[in-house]
């Protein structure tokens, strides 16, 4: 059986529009990536970082399409006698739902893994093989133990994380350093996600440090398009 | 220092250019630190793609002088630095 964690309804409309927020910002990045890649045609990193960050931005427009799709209320309204019942129910499809989340976790570790693999050299396309096929092992039983997905993705997004930190003490670019805390931030909101099971209060809290680390991340985006104006 | 790859020296070009507001094309030359066949290549590049534009001075001699479209490239190419140095890429 799909496991799904519902947003609490008051906090339904938020998460929607943080996560439109978050998949805009990833997109920014994707499109920047291939304009500078466009430029810089000998620099294949920039195809890379770009691709990543679109499989980013994809597997929010998943993961919002299925929680749209879940959170859609139907309005039956039925009169009896004189007696007027009006039945909330949610119009949920299974299948809709399941390859929904499928492709939301599947392209979110697909994205990371890429994302970290620009960073390290690889040694064989056969080790990319073997870990896109784990990928897609732990995207299956993530629909099992939920919090499966968000371990993975902790686990690339702390060794990108460790990367832009060391970039920003090499470089000492204030950039540098807010792209750092971005991630960081985006490293401690799937901490959160991880213990939303538990308590379904997590699931807020790990939104809206979310929404920080994409407010950094933007803030970022700002700094850098105003430095090429500047001069 | 590191060697100067082909976006950057176009960097340089425009930079000068800009700076200047107009200049000839041997200070280019000099400014941007180039061979004589390098920089004819790079100009010829440059206005064909019309970053820059010739203009006439005084007693018959050329100038260049940077386009609204160089402008918009070199701020291009400086944002473009920026992320590399901000992603380490």
């Amino acid at each position: 059986m799909l496991k799904i964690v519902y947003s609490p309804s008051w906090f339904y409309p938020a998460d929607l529009i943080i996560d439109i927020f978050s998949m805009l910002i990833l997109a920014l990045i994707a499109f920047l990536s291939f304009k500078y890649y466009k430029i810089r045609k000998g620099n294949k990193n920039y195809f890379w970082l770009s691709l990543s960050f679109s499989l980013l931005a994809v597997s929010f427009l998943f993961k919002l399409l299925t929680n749209f799709t879940i959170y859609r209320h139907v309005e039956n309204t039925t009169t009896i006698g004189f007696v007027t019942i009006t039945i909330h129910s949610f119009a949920s499809s299974n299948l809709i739902s399941s390859i929904g989340f499928l492709g939301f976790r599947f392209l979110m570790l697909l994205g990371l893994f890429i994302l970290y693999r620009i960073y390290q050299k690889s040694s064989s396309p056969y080790d990319t093989l073997v870990i896109v096929y784990l990928i897609a092992i732990i995207t299956y039983f993530s629909r099992e133990e939920y919090f499966v997905f968000h371990l993975t993705s902790l686990i690339f997004l702390s060794f990108i994380t460790s990367i832009y930190y060391k970039n920003y003490k090499k470089s000492g670019n204030t950039n540098s350093q807010l792209l750092f805390y971005s991630f960081t931030l985006i490293s401690v909101s799937q901490l959160a996600f991880m213990m939303i099971e538990s308590y379904l209060f997590f699931y807020i809290v790990g939104e809206i440090v979310q929404l920080a680390g994409y407010l950094v991340l933007l803030i970022t985006l700002v700094r850098i398009i105003k430095h090429g104006k500047k001069k | 220092m590191a060697k100067r790859n082909r976006i950057d020296i176009i960097e340089d070009i425009l930079t000068s250019i800009k700076n200047k507001g107009r200049i000839r094309p041997t200070h280019v030359m000099y400014k941007s630190n180039l061979s004589h066949r390098q920089m004819k290549s790079y100009l010829e590049e440059l206005l064909e793609k019309n970053f820059i534009r010739k203009v006439e001075g005084k007693s018959n001699n050329n100038y260049l002088t940077i386009t609204e479209t160089g402008i918009k490239f070199l701020e291009k190419i400086r944002e473009m630095k920026e992320f590399e140095e901000a992603f380490g890429l």
